[in-house]
């Protein structure tokens, strides 16, 4: 229920609250302060992404006392990240440096640098939201329509607008209608170059994108061709008639 | 089952022909659609822009991204909706 909710939220699907309310219930009806502290962080990612950033805070109140003296690591990390998203600035229980708090005291690249080796997409994209860089958040912006992640896109469109960047790339990453396995034109692009047996990096200087987008792309490209590696993708990709037009 | 209407871009064009691979297509796509309780009920095709407004009933929004991926079909946004109809109202209170 937790990840449907989260998913909706994300995606910019219709109800996402419906299942966090399941999910919430569950959790305090186990009674389990872990459950609880999870699905509250969840939530308050959620609200702060239909920009209520009341609610965020209100989600989470109660449970940042009990939280502090339970010491739940991560997910109170996760946690206090919505709140100080959202603009609360509360006292800083230290645990280790975790991409959270690396990100919440200023330091969103190496943030971003964590996040990225250890393989959380999503959250990489955030932290490279708030290194307040235009270059940095117009890469976000394509990886979170990538991901498919309308409504974290949608605010760093805005924030790009606000800052007063130009040149915003407009819509989502239209998937090309005639094609079986649902790639976008850009993860179009990037298989072509794929087959050709470029690189990471070379593909990157020849579309003007970091290298680790392009690493985006191509894990993404690989799941929706299931194909377990860069070689079996070209035989995979020829056999669905991506390489013909 | 709730209502929804999807919008969807097509970078390149979509062509459904009026005959009988059409028909067929057509078919193909209800079929998969019905996998999943997904009913497909009508389109509107804005003229010229390579975009439509598709509406469906389904049991949530998952189903249609299932079965939108297996129709080979795009997916902008999907929107939750009820049904506003001038000749019904008298019928219940609606409120947005």
């Amino acid at each position: 229920m937790l990840v449907v909710g989260l998913l909706r939220a994300r995606r910019g699907d219709p109800d996402p609250w419906g299942p966090l309310d399941e999910a919430l219930g569950l959790a305090r009806q186990a009674a389990e302060l872990q459950y609880i502290v999870v699905v509250s962080a969840a939530r308050a990612e959620a609200a702060w992404l239909e920009n209520n950033n009341a609610l965020a805070v209100s989600e989470t109140d109660e449970l940042v006392e009990q939280a502090v003296t339970s010491g739940y690591g991560w997910a109170l990390d996760s946690m206090a990240y919505w709140r100080w998203q959202v603009g609360v600035r509360e006292e800083a229980v230290e645990f280790d440096t975790s991409p959270r708090r690396l990100h919440m005291s200023g330091r969103a690249l190496e943030a971003f640098d964590q996040w990225e080796r250890s393989g959380y997409p999503y959250e990489a994209a955030l932290a490279l939201l708030d290194t307040g860089d235009e270059k940095h958040m117009l890469e976000a912006l394509e990886r979170f329509r990538s991901l498919g992640a309308r409504a974290a896109a949608e605010i760093t469109v805005r924030r790009l607008r606000a800052m007063g960047a130009r040149h915003i790339p407009r819509g989502p990453n239209r998937v090309a209608s005639n094609n079986p396995a649902g790639l976008t034109a850009r993860e179009l692009e990037v298989l072509r170059l794929v087959v050709e047996g470029l690189t990471d990096g070379e593909i990157a200087e020849r579309l003007y994108l970091s290298r680790r987008t392009v690493s985006q792309h191509v894990s993404t490209i690989l799941r929706k061709l299931d194909a377990k590696s860069r070689r079996h993708v070209k035989a995979e990709a020829q056999r669905l008639g991506l390489l013909d037009a | 089952m709730p209502r929804y209407i999807v919008e969807r871009t097509f970078s390149d064009g979509w062509t459904l022909e009026h005959d009988d691979d059409g028909v067929t297509a057509c078919l193909r796509l209800v079929d998969t659609n019905s996998d999943l309780g997904v009913t497909w009920i009508t389109s509107f095709v804005a003229v010229g822009q390579r975009k439509s407004f598709c509406v469906y009933d389904a049991p949530h929004p998952e189903a249609i991204r299932k079965t939108a991926a297996r129709n080979s079909l795009p997916i902008d946004r999907i929107t939750q909706v009820t049904v506003l109809d001038p000749y019904f109202y008298r019928s219940a209170p609606i409120t947005t």
